[in-house]
């Protein structure tokens, strides 16, 4: 497969979101790119993979690329598909067989269980289990193997602040129109030994059952504080170099709104966080409520690997070349130590002014980052109800964040993440998806037994086990060009994107320093077609063919201005105006 | 290389919306002439429907084309109806397809649904056209199934999702729950869900005003603890505290006597009742018992049988200086002995000689919570709870001030400066309406003071002599002076009223002092016929005219050093003009 | 729920829109049926035009007007990199070859069984050979492509973007197959789009704090 043309401006190398925006940018100022990836999918470690495509992968093994001169590393490890003591994928279907057999014959178990629990465990459970939720309609082996193609897992879940850097981009970019969001509708925090919805917004203070009124007051005049407080006041600036207790206690916080804050208002990943970073983390996340919903955040339907690429095809839309499954052996230089081009596994020699690499390649003179790093364990659960089942008719449960502080449930460190509903379309239908994550380099290990703890209330379906690199949170260094390359980092152990936008921001100016950075592709009502004037009489002719109905004039013209009035808005007041003339 | 992108400048575009404009005006024009020329010919036809179609999709508030829609609309119902019946017709109507004659015959129920599609698309545009509600109701009005109701009701919640405060769509709410019999209850939860989406919401509480029954003390003591949650957690949220006043309730009480004034020259009985009317309450009677037969209850029961005192009390004329008004007066042609007033199941006698006659449940312009005591007293709690919490907050502190003057009719003087520092710091947190608050406080004042003042006349008739006095209170106008109307003397001394409204119902006044106040003119001094010492010194009085009103007193004294008057050239020459009984002025003898 | 416009003036109702998605190897004239069907133009030497997000067109059928936003492939089938995002959420596909070309038909089979498994199990796929002005050249006949449509319930037609042999028919068969589906309260399917014009979305309430 020969790639054509050969010469390029900026040859991308990793289909990360960062190098898929910088793509987008340049190509969006006419430059010539061409995108390359070494895997069949777009994204990297911000791809979303079918449950399917995760078990094909974890048969095959990563791909690798067979050079000295340059490698890959893939993004995701110690992959644990986690059905039986044995781990095996393949027998899970057995398993769940088994389940089906033992649930005919006994004609009450409807829960597939783990192994690793004594039988009386199991009986203590099933009865919750049958009484709380009735599995609709029940999950059998098979209907798990069909709806595997469905499931999308997020490697890195993250969500987007509803006016946050990656919302602000995408409707700058127009990019936006590629992608549909859900709106986050609820967010759970382990309160006084249970998961209760955290009261992160006015209604949800108003609402909630697990404070005292003196305790709403209360955390709604530290709340209102931290919004409405300059950050050039005194008020503000008496808290500097100050502990996040001082200001609690000073805001006579009860310990138990202490744990509700921290938990569900101070988005950070960060064990200890300064008095300053408090107001300034509820401020934003204050800020970020009430525009798409009643939470700060949306996430793509279908995963977080749809932003990568939504960015890409944007990016061929304005002429980039996209080649996946394919990687250089090798980067070539000119005399004077620049970058000049590539060789791919093909033999193909591609020349090229710039490159951008995805921090999974490394080549002798390119390694691979080492600091400010921090390992990630991910836990994805695949289970038949949510773990907080709605209460309410008008409840929303598409997306749910969930947060359990440590301490609870005998975790040594905070551990986060998601649940997805089915119309969030990561989980298949009739099915959630709780994914949550924590600093550590032994999945299983760090999350198994809390996740098993918080879904003792549902039937689990599938448990998935994997760790990932992440840069740990404030880690931000600015991209450098050097031999025109610039090396691209892992994403950021935090909620958001910010961290990314401004990485590819700074990346495209070093690049381009004086060209704009995503101005918005224009409306497709705006382009300017070649020979638009000569073939007007032309626009209405698609709807000649529509039903042949008999000709009267009446019929006709009313036909005429249907397909008229149809095209475009009204522009009211003039007509208007005659319409009451006419009356 | 392929080609570059190019893109319309703003000119263009400009040009190209233009032309497009003018393009779409004359069609819609076209369009409109035709629906014309139809309609008027009489065509009710499936194709003038479509039309009309058209120009309502573009164009969903105009009411006339809907009217025009119903009524080809109806005609086709109609002829669906008739098609049924009628196999040739329908024959004759087809052109050309006779295939599936069945599937083809447009139906009723089909049109309807369609119609609402349609509907509810335009209302998708323009949630709040009018034309759109009302032609939804028709539609309804079709077919008020179940089912339809049902519908009908998602659509309100859908609308209501988009908008919580469109009345349009509240109307029409009401208008299908009606029609559908809707249970309360129900009704109640979508209020419920719709407040705790968000509680800044006036119509959401309303509503539920509407609903509510509070004659189930428990159900109010849910509300209340409901509400406790939301005016913590936003004490600045008006609509909370409305609902939360609506809870506590105010008490209102049937039609009562509560005191009655023969005047001094027993030409005149007044009567004050305690709720505001525009016309005098038809069962407001005047009974009278000649000297001879005061001695027992028999001869009452005997006056009630025969009917004749009832027939000349009947025939008494009620008069009131204000619209509406609790003070009734009525010309009596000196008839003396023992006088009784009713009205309904209350009367109060006057005696034989005595000038004031006296309720004996006490008198007061206070208006008590329905909501039982301990009740009252435990959100009290509460209220204060809070305030101690946010004492800047006004809402807080507006709340906290009724509820301390509501639970006290009777108030100590802490109370009263309790009270005091309240609207002086609802002065501070909210100095936009400091008017609003300095009169809330003169109403309380006197409020408070009458309410005293009628406690100890009711105690002992002798006490209504004494004086009311209401001097260096703050006071912008003279509240309550209807309660007022037996008061012989009161002082209301350096003060800040501007006038002398509400004045005329001082009835028996002889004595008044409005010294250092704002006064302009003493107009509204009319009615107070006995008034005999008048001290309006230091005010604001500028000419004669100010003092016009004192003609139809009977003054003997009067003061008015210190007004721009008394340093003119027409003064006091002008004053003993108008005053002709005047014997001092400004403590001159004339 | 997309952003609901609230303005006071008259406003149009709104069209009904759907997402139709061209599929087909390159060259066999994808863009040229979109160029065809949305300007009325044809290029023989037709490139991929830069910068064109998608191009939007209504058809009218059966009175209801029916808006498609249609997406082109913008170059990245060509080394098969083509992102699943691409037909995510389409409501419509149109899977074209060229019927002088065979393997393009083969081609298409296979984008038949892509959809089948990672589109909306409710997608209305219309199958098209196009450059039926070529048909001297033909290598796929029409039983065959018929044939297979009827097979997998495609809607079939052989087109010509060169002459605009039946390119509008093709959109109105597709809008003809669409469900005209009313907004319901409380739909399942309630969506954020971020748009320039949007403002906030329903649901929001007033923040967590007062603004006095």
């Amino acid at each position: 497969m020969e790639i054509t043309p050969t010469e390029y401006d900026v040859i991308v190398i990793g289909t990360g979101i960062t190098e898929c925006i910088i793509a987008a940018a340049c190509s969006r100022i006419g430059k010539t790119v061409l995108h390359l990836d070494i895997n069949r999918f777009y994204g990297e470690q911000w791809s979303s993979f079918t449950l399917t495509g995760l078990e094909n992968f974890a048969k095959e093994g990563p791909p690798s690329i067979n050079s000295e001169l340059f490698s890959y590393r893939h993004f995701m490890q110690n992959l644990t598909f986690k059905e039986t003591p044995s781990g095996q994928p393949s027998q899970e279907n057995q398993k769940l067989d088994q389940a089906k057999h033992e649930n005919a014959q006994k004609g009450e178990k409807t829960k597939i269980q783990d192994d690793s629990e004594s039988p009386e465990q199991i009986n203590e459970k099933e009865e919750t289990t049958t009484e709380a939720i009735p599995l609709k309609p029940s999950w059998t082996s098979e209907r798990l193997q069909k709806s595997k193609r469905r499931v999308n897992i997020d490697v890195t879940p993250k969500l987007c602040y509803s006016a946050g850097r990656m919302v602000d981009l995408l409707r700058s970019s127009n990019c936006s129109r590629y992608l549909e969001f859900k709106a986050v509708n609820r967010s759970f925090v382990h309160y006084q030994g249970e998961l209760i919805q955290a009261p992160c917004n006015r209604e949800q203070v108003f609402n909630c059952k697990h404070l005292k009124v003196l305790e709403k007051r209360i955390m709604m005049k530290f709340v209102t504080f931290a919004l409405q407080v300059g950050e050039e006041s005194e008020e503000f600036l008496e808290w500097d170099k100050k502990e996040d207790m001082d200001l609690y206690r000073s805001f006579k916080l009860t310990d138990g709104l202490i744990n509700l804050v921290r938990a569900s208002l101070v988005v950070s990943s960060k064990e200890t966080v300064s008095a300053h970073e408090v107001i300034r983390s509820i401020k934003h996340y204050l800020k970020n409520i009430g525009i798409y919903g009643s939470m700060p955040f949306i996430c793509p339907i279908y995963g977080a690997g749809e932003l990568p690429q939504a960015f890409a095809r944007f990016s061929a839309v304005f002429g980039s070349i996209y080649v996946l499954d394919i990687a250089p052996t090798e980067l070539s230089y000119d005399e004077s130590g620049k970058f000049s081009g590539v060789t791919l596994q093909t033999g193909q020699k591609l020349t090229g002014k710039y490159c951008v690499v995805s921090p999974n390649y490394t080549s002798p003179s390119l390694p691979s980052p080492t600091e400010g790093l921090v390992s990630v364990s991910h836990a994805v659960y695949l289970t038949a109800s949510s773990i907080k089942p709605k209460t309410k008719p008008g409840e929303q449960d598409d997306v749910s964040i969930l947060h359990i502080l440590s301490r609870c449930l005998g975790n040594p460190r905070p551990v986060s993440g998601f649940e997805f509903g089915p119309r969030s379309m990561l989980p298949a239908e009739d099915m959630y998806m709780i994914h949550l994550t924590t600093p550590g380099h032994d999945p299983t290990t760090d999350l198994e037994s809390v996740v098993d703890k918080i879904t003792d209330n549902t039937a689990v379906l599938y448990k998935l086990f994997f760790t990932t690199q992440m840069s740990a949170e404030g880690w931000n260094v600015d991209p450098v060009l050097d031999k025109n390359i610039i090396r691209t980092t892992f994403p950021t152990y935090c909620a958001g994107y910010s961290e990314c936008i401004e990485e590819a921001r700074k990346s495209f100016s070093l690049l381009y320093p004086d060209e704009e950075f995503l101005p918005a592709a224009p409306n497709p009502e705006d382009i300017k077609w070649p020979d638009e004037e000569e073939t007007e009489e032309l626009e209405t002719q698609p709807q000649a063919g529509v039903e042949a109905t008999p000709q009267e004039e009446v019929e006709e013209i009313s036909e005429k201005l249907v397909d008229d009035l149809d095209n475009g808005a009204t522009e009211g007041v003039a007509e208007r105006g005659a319409v009451a003339g006419s009356d | 290389m392929h080609g570059r992108l190019k893109v319309k400048t703003t000119a263009e575009k400009e040009a190209e919306k233009k032309k497009e404009r003018e393009k779409k005006k004359a069609i819609y024009q076209k369009c409109m002439n035709k629906i014309r020329g139809l309609f008027m010919s009489g065509d009710r036809s499936v194709v003038l429907l479509n039309l009309i179609t058209k120009v309502l999709e573009n164009i969903p508030e105009f009411g006339t084309l809907w009217n025009w829609r119903r009524i080809v609309l109806l005609e086709i119902f109609r002829e669906c109806v008739e098609e049924k019946c009628n196999e040739d017709e329908l024959l004759a109507m087809k052109t050309t397809e006779k295939d599936n004659e069945v599937d083809k015959t447009p139906n009723k129920a089909d049109m309807i649904i369609s119609e609402k599609l349609f509907v509810a698309r335009c209302l998708e545009v323009n949630p709040k056209a009018y034309s759109l509600w009302s032609h939804r109701r028709w539609l309804v009005e079709q077919d008020p199934s179940e089912s339809v109701i049902k519908e009908e009701l998602s659509l309100c919640n859908l609308f209501l999702k988009y908008d919580e405060r469109n009345f349009h769509c509240w109307d029409y709410r009401r208008f299908i729950v009606t029609l559908g019999s809707i249970k309360t209850q129900s009704e109640l939860e979508m209020s419920t869900s719709l407040i705790e989406r968000n509680f800044s919401n006036y119509s959401a509480w309303h509503y539920r005003t509407t609903l509510l029954d509070t004659e189930n003390m428990g159900v109010v003591r849910d509300e209340l603890e409901w509400t406790q949650n939301a005016y913590f957690t936003d004490p600045s949220d008006q609509s909370v505290w409305l609902y939360y006043q609506w809870l506590l309730g105010r008490e209102v009480q049937g039609d009562k006597v509560l005191a009655v004034y023969r005047d001094s020259d027993n030409s005149t009985i007044h009567v004050l009742i305690n709720n505001l009317t525009y016309t005098p309450p038809s069962q407001l009677l005047i009974k009278r018992m000649s000297n001879t037969d005061e001695n027992t209850d028999e001869n009452k029961v005997q006056n009630s049988d025969d009917n004749t005192d009832e027939n000349r009390a009947n025939t008494v004329t009620w008069k009131s200086s204000t619209s509406p008004s609790r003070l009734w007066s009525c010309d009596i042609s000196n008839f003396g002995g023992h006088v009784t007033i009713t009205l309904g199941d209350s009367s109060v006698t006057l005696s034989d000689g005595a000038t004031l006659g006296v309720d004996k449940e006490g008198i007061s312009p206070l208006v008590k919570y329905t909501a039982p005591r301990d009740l009252v007293e435990e959100q009290l709690g509460n209220i204060r709870e809070l305030y101690e919490l946010e004492p800047d907050n006004k809402w807080v502190i507006l709340t906290y001030l009724d509820m301390v003057n509501t639970c006290n009719p009777h108030k100590s003087k802490e109370q009263i400066t309790e009270i005091r520092n309240l609207t002086v710091k609802l002065c501070h947190v909210d100095s936009m309406r400091t008017g609003f608050y300095r009169d809330l406080w003169t109403k309380l004042l006197c409020e408070t003071a009458v309410t005293a003042w009628w406690s100890n006349t009711s105690r002992d008739v002798i006490r209504s002599r004494d004086p009311l006095n209401l001097s260096k209170k703050y006071l912008t106008k003279l509240a309550h002076s209807d309660y007022m109307f037996a008061l012989h003397e009161v002082d209301l001394s350096h003060n800040n009223l501007t006038s002398l409204t509400g004045f005329s119902s001082l009835v028996a006044v002889e004595k008044l002092n409005l010294s250092n106040n704002k006064i302009h003119s003493l107009e509204g001094l009319e009615g107070c016929k006995n008034l005999k010492e008048l001290d309006a010194s230091h005010n604001q009085i500028h000419n004669a005219c100010g003092i016009l009103a004192c003609t139809k007193c009977r003054l003997r004294a009067l003061h008015l050093v210190g007004n721009p008057l008394a340093a003119t050239s027409v003064y006091p020459a002008c004053v003993v003009q108008s005053c002709s009984m005047l014997c001092t002025l400004d403590d001159r003898e004339l | 729920m997309s952003g609901r416009p609230r303005q006071n003036g008259p406003a149009q109702a709104k069209a009904l829109q759907f997402k139709l998605v061209l599929l087909g190897e390159s060259a066999v004239g994808k863009s040229s049926l979109v160029l065809r069907f949305v300007k009325g133009q044809f290029h023989e030497y037709q490139e991929t035009t830069i910068g064109a997000a998608f191009l939007t067109q209504t058809v009218t059928v059966d009175g209801v007007t029916v808006k498609f936003e249609i997406w082109d492939t913008a170059g990245q089938e060509r080394y098969h990199s083509l992102a699943p995002m691409y037909y995510r959420g389409a409501q419509a596909a149109i899977i074209v070859y060229d019927i002088t070309n065979r393997d393009t038909f083969e081609r298409a089979k296979s984008w038949v069984k892509e959809l089948d498994r990672q589109a909306r199990k409710d997608i209305v796929i219309a199958l098209a050979g196009n450059k039926f002005d070529l048909s001297n050249k033909r290598m796929v006949e029409v039983e065959e492509g018929s044939a297979y449509a009827q097979e997998h319930n495609l809607i079939f037609m052989e087109t010509s973007a060169k002459t605009g042999d039946n390119v509008s028919n093709v959109f109105v068969e597709i809008a003809k197959m669409l469900p005209k589906v009313e907004p319901k309260p409380n739909n399942n399917g309630q969506t954020v789009r971020i748009d320039d014009n949007q403002e906030a979305q329903n649901g929001g309430g007033p923040g967590c704090c007062s603004k006095n």
